[in-house]
């Protein structure tokens, strides 16, 4: 599924590393086609070591693909590297502060490369931690700093360059869960507010689903295996992606018959065997409606569904509240 | 939140008290030594061991004439001029190394064979290739300190992090902003390492270097003492360079205590 005008582009990219002479290459990436829409937030998500990271330093520039294209707004991010200057920013999956610089002063060092006067940079990054609730630790060094407030410091690093292109990397795994949940929800409105495009990688499907307007499910080494769009206004796409990936079979008991709980359980458990990563539960106004697991890490991706009573729901077009179940399943790898 | 820096209980009595202790503690095993230096001159002729007062004497003289006093100053720059000599030749060195295997594979096996010369070996090379003798100095100085400097500049850049690195290069930095927001202070720690390192070793080498092949300085005057059988002379000679690299270390450590202020201070450090 691709948005209209897609800013981010890869084609056919594969990745591959030599560990040594001897050994076979080791294919991070295969074949991989993918497409990001401007103003979108992709949620990339995919099991460790799946190769997530991998298209991250790809579309940074950092890391040049073994075959296939990638382009972003139009131009290779790894051969045109210096004219992506201001253009890509990013929040690393640890905050990846300079020690010897103190909060400003790494706020401030996106700006020293976009040659801002010293003044204008100064105001600038106090403005940004201001926003991100670090006013009066300006001038603190990252050691005196809890992990909470310094990865804000690296999300102040990468708003404050007012880049057009956001790149994350699992940037809130390290932190507990109340601090994460606070920062995602900051990280989405800044987003949202600043009109950005975001690709914002992870292994945590809560997380994917909290902050994606599309969830783009990879399998390893990387390729698509599910894509699904999030948004309420697109729930209508969602169901269809979600219908598509269930066999015939089930396509037709979830038209004529009401599945029960029991059911959902027997298939959950045989598809942990085919190593289930996403399971949902799709709740209206406060009452289960509707679950569905799919198990995308197979060969090929597939779907097990337990459809609450009311199947109504696959068919409105209401707004959707998705939510996990069972929770504990909600963490891959 | 902030975590709190640790606090001092002790009060200001208390803070004195402590470098009281920590004064006496390094001046104890010098007044030891003194004090049977000074015993032993009671004992012995002149010429092996002088009373520390006529070395003090000699001292005082020395920095109160012009005429000697520019020997020491002459010493002290040559230890500069050829450490800052090393240190530049040594860092486009590693730098070259760090950025090409091809230039590392080529000066790697050079630079250890350099090692292995003796610092006497390079006077005498010094005194058959160069007439001059700061030339000859100078060159002593360099190829004595390179291979030390080089590979400690080579090691800093290359344990450099890679995460900041990658950082950093995400920004998309010139060779010039890389170098100042990066590369400087992540490997300054390593390389005033390396001039504490190699100051002790340059002034140990200059006073060869001078004692063969110079006609002023530290070594020269040793070496005028030496003929004259003259203890008091040569130990007042020798703790003008001894001073020098107290004062050189001195101001290192001043340095790292400016530049490296960011770093965490545990309360359960070694």
């Amino acid at each position: 599924m691709t948005a209209a005008t897609p800013i981010i582009s890869l084609e056919q990219v594969s990745k591959s590393f030599n560990k040594s002479r001897a050994a076979p290459a080791y294919v991070a990436v295969d074949r991989l086609d993918l497409q990001v829409g401007q103003g979108q937030l992709l949620a990339l998500l995919g099991k460790t070591g799946c190769g997530k990271s991998t298209i991250f330093n790809m579309i940074a520039g950092l890391t040049e693909p073994s075959s296939g294209t990638v382009t972003v707004d139009g131009r290779n991010p790894f051969r045109d590297f210096d004219s992506f200057r201001g253009k890509i920013a990013i929040v690393f999956q640890n905050d990846r502060l300079l020690p010897w610089r103190t909060a400003v002063q790494n706020v401030e060092l996106g700006l020293e490369m976009l040659d801002m006067p010293a003044k204008q940079r100064k105001e600038t990054a106090m403005h940004w931690l201001a926003r991100l609730g670090l006013r009066g630790h300006e001038n603190d060094f990252p050691h005196a700093l809890s992990g909470g407030m310094r990865q804000r410091v690296s999300i102040s690093r990468a708003f404050a360059t007012d880049a057009s292109i956001l790149l994350c990397d699992e940037p809130f795994s390290a932190l507990d869960e109340m601090t994460a949940r606070a920062l995602r929800a900051e990280f989405v409105r800044l987003v949202k507010e600043n009109g950005k495009t975001a690709v914002f990688v992870t292994h945590s499907i809560n997380e994917a689903l909290e902050i994606g307007d599309r969830i783009v499910v990879l399998k390893r080494p990387a390729n698509i295996a599910v894509d699904l769009p999030l948004t309420a206004t697109t729930a209508a796409a969602e169901k269809e992606a979600i219908i598509k990936l269930l066999k015939p079979k089930l396509r037709d008991d979830l038209r004529r018959h009401p599945i029960h709980r029991g059911f959902h359980a027997r298939h959950a458990r045989r598809a942990q065997r085919f190593d289930v990563l996403v399971s949902w539960n799709f709740v209206m106004r406060g009452q289960p409606r509707a679950e569905v697991a799919i198990s995308v890490l197979s060969r090929k991706p597939k779907a097990v569904a337990a459809i609450g009573p009311d199947r109504s729901v696959l068919r409105r077009n209401d707004k959707l509240v998705i939510a996990l179940h069972p929770p504990d399943q909600a963490q891959i790898g | 939140m902030t975590i709190p820096q640790a606090e001092s209980s002790l009060g200001t009595t208390g803070w004195s008290a402590g470098l009281g202790r920590r004064g006496l503690s390094y001046v104890l095993p010098f007044a030891v030594v003194a004090g049977l230096w000074q015993i032993a001159s009671l004992f012995f002729p002149p010429f092996l061991f002088p009373s520390l007062i006529d070395v003090f004497k000699r001292c005082f003289e020395i920095f109160a004439s012009w005429s000697q006093f520019s020997d020491v100053l002459a010493t002290v720059g040559r230890i500069l001029a050829g450490l800052a000599g090393a240190f530049i030749v040594g860092a486009a060195f590693a730098v070259s190394m760090a950025r090409s295997r091809a230039v590392n594979e080529f000066l790697s096996p050079i630079l250890t064979l350099f090692q292995g010369i003796p610092a006497l070996s390079w006077v005498v090379f010094a005194i058959i290739w160069f007439h001059g003798i700061e030339p000859r100095i100078f060159f002593i100085m360099v190829m004595t300190t390179l291979p030390a400097f080089t590979f400690q500049v080579l090691s800093a850049l290359q344990a450099m992090p890679r995460d900041l690195m990658e950082m950093v290069m995400s920004f998309r930095p010139t060779r010039v902003k890389l170098f100042r927001a990066m590369i400087i202070p992540a490997i300054l720690p390593d390389i005033l390492t390396a001039w504490k390192v190699n100051l002790g070793n340059a002034s140990r080498v200059v006073v060869v270097a001078e004692l063969v092949g110079a006609t002023g300085g530290v070594g020269y005057e040793l070496l005028q003492q030496q003929q004259v059988f003259d203890m008091a002379g040569a130990l007042a000679w020798t703790l003008q360079l001894v001073f020098f690299v107290l004062i050189a270390q001195a101001v290192l450590t001043l340095i790292e205590t400016v530049a490296f202020r960011y770093r965490a201070v545990s309360e359960r450090s070694l």
